[in-house]
Parts: structure tokens; sequence; C-alpha cells
């Protein structure tokens, strides 16, 4: 079974005041000595990728990949590109404002195939307030770039429940998403990191019954216009799932590379370390993370709408998953089901997914 | 060492005032303990007074002067306690005594502890050394702060030393003046052997070792000893002090502090105020007991997984042990099962049990609102106690209803007194006095009902005079007055555990703020539950907790899963702590939700 290849660029050249991932101020000096030690560790993955028959999907996330110069994305790359699938799907997340006429050629010229755009949102104002450096102009003239140049597989993100954004605002980002065309979109409610500017700020969170508010009225309106909500966070049309993403829902292994990044290698969850200084220094220094293979794989599962098929799950745990699940389709009825060999939930149970996940948990004690 | 050459003596203070700090110089200045060994507060060891700043159980420990006179001199301290609850253990030190040591911060003068502390410490016939703690400070008052001692107090304190415990300046004019005017102790070394238990602790592989101070006689292994009130009887197998570490020695003579270790496993026949003595020749009579303390404060105490019932009633006799103001017997409640109904002395000692019982034990706890005793008469002129609202006898046989008042003595500057007299007014006080300390201090008395006082008055209290009001009290006797029973219902049922007994003028605003304080503590769980306060099968408030709608969803960013599932596991812990009562999941925190709503 061929792999999915997950590449950590932790370079940013501002800090958004709600993420706290594992992102750090853009440094050039930093750039070329952090490219020596990844080149080094995708190096190590080789032998690993070859014995699983190549790549399926290779996906740069950040931070800001395409803060990398055109020759810094070959050479971090291209050891990579023979060992693609010739349906591969290769994925650079992207802000709109670093994204240039000559970026995008270089970055086709590459095999990119797929871009994720860190739009967040279409108003200026609130991508201010988001410490975003981009406006709605950039936007679309990125994505009129990305198409002009054959990068048609496009995912824009979007934010919602920002407490400095009424559901009018909400209203005209959905409106202006779909003015553009495009075949998948990642939509978040924001998260009040404690780590964050705005966590540590005290920003209170919108109101609980709103945010639910805002969420149906989301999926209910991509619905009309013929998206597939295939997982909490992802809408989709025609079938354009993120190849990528399915990976971790549906209970594969990944490779994760570079400073901040996960990975699972036969089953075992491991990361690398986060400080850039002691990745540059010592390399991945990798450490293998507790992991517990059945209740993850639901967790995963149940947030697409595939759900946890019933039959593979238990050829790889062992485990007559609809008869344990059993007491918890009594308790959530008719939002946890088994339906068409799966294990799902239905809209109104992936709202409450993590309250249904801590009952597993209770299961899986 | 010669009796002469021996101080046993206290330190007294109002919380804050310093009193930890200059013990830990002591400790240092005595070479007791090694520089590098040092911690802050050594003596606070339990890791609950580390953390709070608070010394809760007393600690004594044996250390060694080297005076200026050039002999050496052997001192026992013994640490106390300095907040309001914790009474009942400073009278138990004090009585270990023949000194004391008046800690007053020189910034804040006389507060309400100092003087409960020095009464306690006069009633047991202790010489008390005034020491002036803070002097460093920009706001200290040292020739105010003496006037203030001598006025109130009466203590002379033309010598009284000015010290920093902090930096260590004037610390040894301290020891020196303990040398020279704290008595030594009076007792015979040859006299039948007389020795007061004032505290105790259980080990597990020793047994329960007793503190005890030696007032007449001595004492060593292999002794055959009889606790005097409980008769118990027992042969000594080691004896020693505490320097602080644990130091055996070949005996314990007249005027020496320290434990005896006997194989004690029935923890019952150890009480703190009783007197040891020996099975041959004993000693006449015991030694007057301590100032027996009463609870004033009850509350239910259950474990979450009722299967730890034994556990939980194992752990209160071993703090009982420890602690001889705690009270308990067992109850049953029909929301949370079998536990047991505890006393204690106030709300923070209930709080310290109740996190003691947690941390020490590894319990898992449900503690019910507070109540006090209330003295109920029955129409056929029957008079119960009722200390848990829930065994309130039905309306119609009851007569009238007495509860328990307090003499409330506040400290407060002059410009929040309105304020004062506002609280004690919402909280049914009557006004009893109002004297002037000093230019700046006010002493406001109140009588008010105990009730009002273990909810929220504290707080209030502080937060209406931004922390600078203190306050004492004593009860004073019983009053009828017009309560009734306030039943909570959740999803249609009652949960006995919720129900309190209320002022019946007090009884809408409460139901409301209660209901509304349980909508907020009680998560949303799969349907709708109706939240209601009844009185005798009356609503008087209502709420709703809505259904579960939506989770907070986090994105699980390149296949970074820990985090998310971290936060999982954290609910998960949460839901531990919940009780199951009926379909309900109620959270600990709401059986206590009384004493955190807001009735404004």
């Amino acid at each position: 079974m061929s792999l999915a290849c997950y590449i950590h660029v932790p370079f940013c050249k501002s800090i958004c005041p709600y993420c706290d991932f594992c992102r750090i101020l853009y440094d050039p000096k930093r750039v070329d000595p952090w490219l020596e030690t990844i080149q080094k560790e995708i190096e190590s993955a080789l032998s690993w990728i070859r014995k699983q028959d190549g790549l399926r999907t290779l996906y740069l996330g950040g931070g800001t990949p395409n803060i990398l110069s055109e020759d810094q994305l070959q050479t971090l790359v291209s050891p990579l590109i023979p060992y693609l699938h010739e349906d591969y799907e290769f994925t650079i997340e992207c802000n709109p404002e670093a994204l240039n006429e000559d970026k995008i050629k270089a970055m086709k010229k590459l095999g990119v195939n797929r871009v994720s755009l860190g739009v967040q949102s279409f108003q200026d104002d609130i991508l201010r307030k988001l410490g975003r450096r981009h406006t709605k102009e950039m936007i679309e003239r990125a994505i009129e770039s990305l198409k002009r140049n054959g990068i048609e597989n496009i995912s824009i993100d979007l934010m919602y429940a920002l407490p400095f954004q009424d559901q009018r605002d909400l209203k005209k980002d959905i409106e202006e998403f779909l003015k553009l065309d495009i075949m998948h979109l990642s939509i978040y409610s924001l998260i009040l990191e404690e780590n964050s500017a705005f966590g540590k700020a005290h920003m209170q969170p919108l109101d609980e019954d709103l945010e639910a508010d805002e969420y149906e009225w989301i999926v209910k309106t991509l619905k009309e216009h013929g998206f597939d909500h295939y997982e909490i966070s992802s809408f989709a049309k025609e079938g354009a799932y993120s190849k990528h993403n399915l990976a971790y829902w549906m209970d594969e292994d990944f490779i994760g590379i570079g400073a901040g990044a996960s990975g699972r290698f036969l089953g075992a969850r491991y990361h690398n370390t986060k400080d850039l200084d002691t990745y540059i220094r010592l390399g991945p220094c990798r450490t293998e993370e507790k992991t517990d293979g059945p209740f993850e794989a639901i967790m995963m599962g149940l947030r697409t709408s595939f759900g946890v098929d019933l039959k593979a799950y238990e050829e790889k745990y062992q485990i007559d998953l609809e008869k344990k699940a059993r007491p918890l389709m009594k308790k959530y009825e008719g939002e946890l089901m088994i339906q068409e060999g799966a294990l799902k939930c239905d809209e109104r149970g992936r709202e409450k997914l993590n309250s249904i996940l801590v009952d597993f948990l209770d299961l899986y004690a | 060492m010669d009796q002469s050459h021996i101080r046993n003596f206290s330190i007294i203070a109002h919380i804050d005032h310093g009193k930890s700090t200059l013990a830990d110089r002591i400790l240092e200045m005595t070479d007791t303990v090694e520089k590098r060994e040092m911690k802050e507060q050594l003596l606070d060891s339990m890791d609950l007074e580390r953390e709070r700043g608070i010394t809760i159980k007393l600690n004594a420990v044996q250390l060694v002067y080297h005076a200026k006179n050039g002999e050496d001199y052997i001192f026992h301290l013994i640490d106390t306690p300095g907040h309001v609850d914790f009474t009942y253990e400073v009278s138990r030190s004090l009585a270990a005594c023949d000194g004391a040591i008046l800690v007053v911060d020189a910034a804040q003068g006389v507060q309400a502890q100092t003087l409960a502390n020095v009464y306690l410490a006069l009633e047991n016939d202790l010489e008390i050394l005034p020491v002036l703690n803070k002097i460093d400070l920009p706001s200290a008052q040292p020739e105010l702060v003496k006037k203030e001692i001598e006025d109130m107090i009466g203590l002379d304190c033309s010598d009284a030393v000015e010290i920093s415990a902090k930096s260590g300046q004037g610390v040894e004019d301290v020891l020196e003046q303990i040398v020279a005017k704290l008595p030594s102790p009076s007792g015979k070394p040859n006299a039948p052997l007389q020795a007061l238990v004032f505290d105790s602790l259980y080990d597990p592989y020793r047994g329960v070792i007793a503190f005890v101070s030696i007032k007449n006689g001595t004492i060593k292994p292999k002794d055959k000893i009889r606790f005097m009130a409980s008769g118990a009887e027992y042969e000594v197998i080691e004896v020693g002090v505490r320097t602080p570490k644990e130091v055996q020695e070949d005996e314990l003579s007249t005027g020496d502090v320290g434990w005896i270790s006997a194989a004690i496993k029935n923890i019952e026949n150890v009480r703190v105020g009783d007197t040891i003595t020996h099975v041959e020749n004993p000693a006449e009579k015991p030694l007057e007991g301590y100032r027996q303390m009463q609870p004033m404060v009850y509350c239910g105490l259950y474990p979450v997984d009722n299967a730890r019932y034994d556990d939980l009633k194992d752990a209160l006799a071993k703090l009982k042990l420890n602690d001889a103001s705690l009270q308990y017997e067992p109850e049953t409640s029909q929301a949370l099962g079998f536990g047991f109904r505890c006393g204690f002395l106030g709300l923070l000692h209930m709080d310290v049990i109740e996190e003691r019982l947690e941390r020490e034990y590894n319990l898992n706890l449900i503690a019910t609102s507070p109540s006090v005793i209330y003295h109920v008469y029955k129409t056929d002129g029957e008079m119960v106690a009722i200390d848990n609202p829930a065994a309130l006898p039905p309306a119609q046989n009851i007569d009238r209803i007495e509860e328990p008042y307090v003499k409330a003595e506040i400290l407060v500057p002059k410009e929040y007194v309105g304020a004062i007299m506002d609280l004690c007014q919402k909280k049914r006080g009557e006004y009893v006095d109002m004297q002037v300390i000093d230019e700046v201090r006010m002493q406001i008395v109140y009588e008010l009902p105990l009730s009002e006082i273990i909810y929220d008055f504290f707080d209030k209290l502080k937060s209406s005079t931004k922390g600078y009001a203190s306050f004492d009290y004593a009860f004073t006797g019983y009053r009828p007055s017009k309560l009734v029973k306030m039943d909570i219902l959740l999803n249609g049922q009652i949960i006995d555990a919720l129900s309190t007994i209320v002022f019946k003028d007090f009884a809408y605003r409460r139901g409301n703020a209660m209901t509304i304080k349980l909508k907020d503590l009680i998560p949303k769980q799969q349907f709708e539950i109706p939240v209601q306060a009844a009185i005798g099968g009356k609503i008087i408030a209502r709420t709703n907790i809505k259904a579960l709608r939506k989770n907070v969803l986090a994105k699980c960013y390149g296949g970074d899963i820990s985090r998310k599932k971290k936060l999982l596991e954290k609910q998960k812990e949460g839901k531990k702590r919940m009780k199951m009562v009926g379909s309900v999941e109620i959270p600990q925190e709401a059986f206590m939700a009384v004493l955190s709503m807001d009735e404004e």
C-alpha cells in the first residue's frame, strides 16, 4: 500500500493571532540550515517509501510553504518526485500574498497539482483583525493565476465563529466562495488556543448556540450548492476530496517530515521536535507517541461521512465494532448508527462528536 | 540537658504576619537545618500547606541555640496555624508550651487573630514576647503598632524587638530574648510521668505516633504506659525528637517535647489532650484537658464511586487522629448513596479536610452544601437537632425552627464602614456596637445567623473592602427564624443532596440564583433538563438546561491528533468526577453550587 507524505514548513512572514501551531518568523539565515537537515530526513525516509510502493500523496503544510523560493522548493521536494504514483496528489498550502505568477509556474513545473489557499475571509477588515497580510483582491488574483497556470484543484480555508464577525459577514464569505467556482472548502471555527495571541488576550468565544446556528447554516447552504459534506470541516464537489487528508481519517500510515511534523509508522504514531534549533542541530528527534489504534480509528473515521468500515475494522483490530458500539448507538439514537456496513454519525452526531468520542474512550478504557 | 536550659514556645500571629518565615529563619540561624536543605516554610510539611501558604498542622522542632552568655539552650519550637478555623490546633500547641512569641506585622498592626491567639496564650498562662515584623516595609509604623499592642492587649512593648523575618534582621535579638525572658519548664523529673498528647499521626509501619510535651517525669523505651482518658496500655518502643528530621533518643525527660511510638494500631485510643503516665507509679490525675472545639459547619461527604465507601471511612478515621476537631457519622442520600455527615470548625477547615482526603487518600469526593445545626421544635413538643436539610421533618409537624447566631467582630478601615453595615444588613445581621480602634480603623459588632456567614460572607467581606477587613466570630446562642426547606428538582426528580434550609424571605431570590448556577455547572446532555426550585411542592424558580447540540470541533492539523486526544482524555477525566443521578450526570461542583452563586 502506497503512502501519504506530509512535510512541515514552519516559516511565516508574520504570526497570526489565533495560531499556536508550530510556526516561526521567517528568517532567511535559518532556512538553509533547516533545508540541509530536512534533506537528510527525506533521504532516510526513502527506504520506507520504496518498501511501501511509493507515494500516493505529498502535502506541504505550514507555516507558509510558499514563502520558500523556487529553488528552495525544488531542493526540498525533488528527491521525492520520482516516487509519486501516476494518479498522485501533490498539495501545497499557500498564503495569497506570497503567490506570484513566477512561483505558481515553478510549482506547476515541480508537479504541484493542488493548492490549499489560506483565505480565512473575503473581507479586508476581518482579515486585518485576523492579522493576515492579504486582501480580497490578492485572493482573487491568486486564484485567477492558479487556474490560468493549470492548477484547477484548489481548496480554500475559511474561518467562522469569530467574535468580530456577525452572521451577515459569514454569509458574505460563503457567497464570495460560491462565486469563485472552487471544488473544495475547509471551514474551521475559531478556537481560542491558550498559547495564541487571541488566547492570551482572553478573547471570549462566540455563544455556543450561535456557533451551532452558523455551522448548521453553512452545512445546509453548501449542500444546496452541490457540495458533499464529507468530513466535519470539509466540503467537496464531484468527489474532489482531499486524498491526503483521507489517509489521516481512514486510519492509514503516513510519513511526517520536518520540525513539528507528526507521522504514523506501522500503526505507531510519532512526532518530530517542534524546536527549530534543536531540529537543525540534532535532526528530527523523533518521539513515539502513545498510540491507541482501535480508538483512534473511530475518532478519525467518525469525522467523515463514510464512517468506520466494520469489516476492515474487525480484520485490523479483531473487534466486533457493531457489538461494541451498541450501547452508544442506543444513547445517541439516530445520531450514531450502522449504515452500509460502516459505523457512522449523521449531521447531528458529527456536531457532538467530542461527546460521543469521550463515551467511546470510556468504552475502550 | 539541665531543665533550666530548655525553652518551649510557640509563635503566634495573625495570618500572613510572617510566623512561618520567622520559624524558617530561626531554624537557619541555629543551624538546625543547613541552608541547602532549606525550603521555604519548612515547617509546613504538607503539600497543601506549602501551596496555600498557610499552616494547618502544628509541628514541633527541637533546636540548639548557642547564646551570647556562652551557654547552649534547647528550644522546642511549636508552629501554629493562623486562620480562625484552626483555633483548636493553636490551643493544643499552646498547652505544650511555657511561652509564646507574638508576631505582629508592623504595617498592618493588631488584627482579629492576633487578639484571639493572645487570649488563648493568656488562658494557658504563657509568657508573651511581642515582636514587630516586616520592619523593612516602607509602610511599617513600628511605634504606632507598639502603642496599639499596649493599648489593645496590655503588653509592655518597651523591649519589643523590631525584625524582618524575611531578611533575618533582628532575629538574633529574638533568640536572646527567648533565653532571657521566657521561663524554663517547671515540672519535676522525679515526679510520676505526665506527658501531654498535643498531636498525633498515623504511620503505616509504626502505627500511631503521639507527639507529647513532658510536664513531669521521664519516659523511655520498654516503659509500660497508660493513656489516662482512654485507659489503653502499651509498651513504648521508641522515643525521640524532631530536628525537624525524626531523631531517636534514649529518653524524654521533663521539659522535652518529642514523639513516642508504641505499636499503637487502634487509633481511637490516642486522643489529643489525653495524658500519658506509667502503668506502675502512675500520676494521681491527668493534666488539665484542652478547650474542646465544637464543629460549626456540617456537610455530607460521599465517594463518587460508591464502592469506595470503606476507604473514605478509613481515611476519615486516620484524619481524625491527626485533627481532633473533625467529627463524622454515617449518613445516606438517595442521590449520592452511602457517605458521612462531617462537622468542621469552619469553611476553610472543611475545604482543607476535603482536599486532604482527595490528595492523601486518593479519593474522589462529592461534598454537599454546608449546613449549620438547626433546632427544630415539633408540634408534639420534641426538639430535634438537624444538620442535614434533607432530614427536616414535614412542615406540618414543625412548630418552629431555631438557628445558631454568632457575634461577629469586624475590623475595617473607616471608609468601608458603610459597605460592611450594608453587607451585614443583607445577611440578616443585627447591629450591636461600633468602636473607634485608631485613626484609621473601626470595629463593628453584629449578631448574625451563622448560616449566612458560612455561605459567602467572608468572600463578600473581602471583596467589598479590597481585602482590608478581617473578622472573627463566636457562637452566642439559638434564635427562632422563619426558615423553610428548599428542594431542587432535576428532570422532575428531587435531588435530596441539593436541598437547603433558607430564610423564607430570601427563598425566591436564592431559588432563582441556585437554578441559574446549576444551569451553568451542569453540562448539556442528550435531552433537555428542567431545573426547578421548590418549597413544599410549590415551584418557585425554574430554568432549563438545553439539550447538547454542538461541541467545539478542533481540526487535526497535519495528521497531529495528540492535542485532540489530550482534550478528549481530559473530558473523560472530568466525567469521572460526575455522579449519575437518575438519568442526569451531575458534576461534583454542582452540589456546592449554593456557595458560588450570585444573588445580586
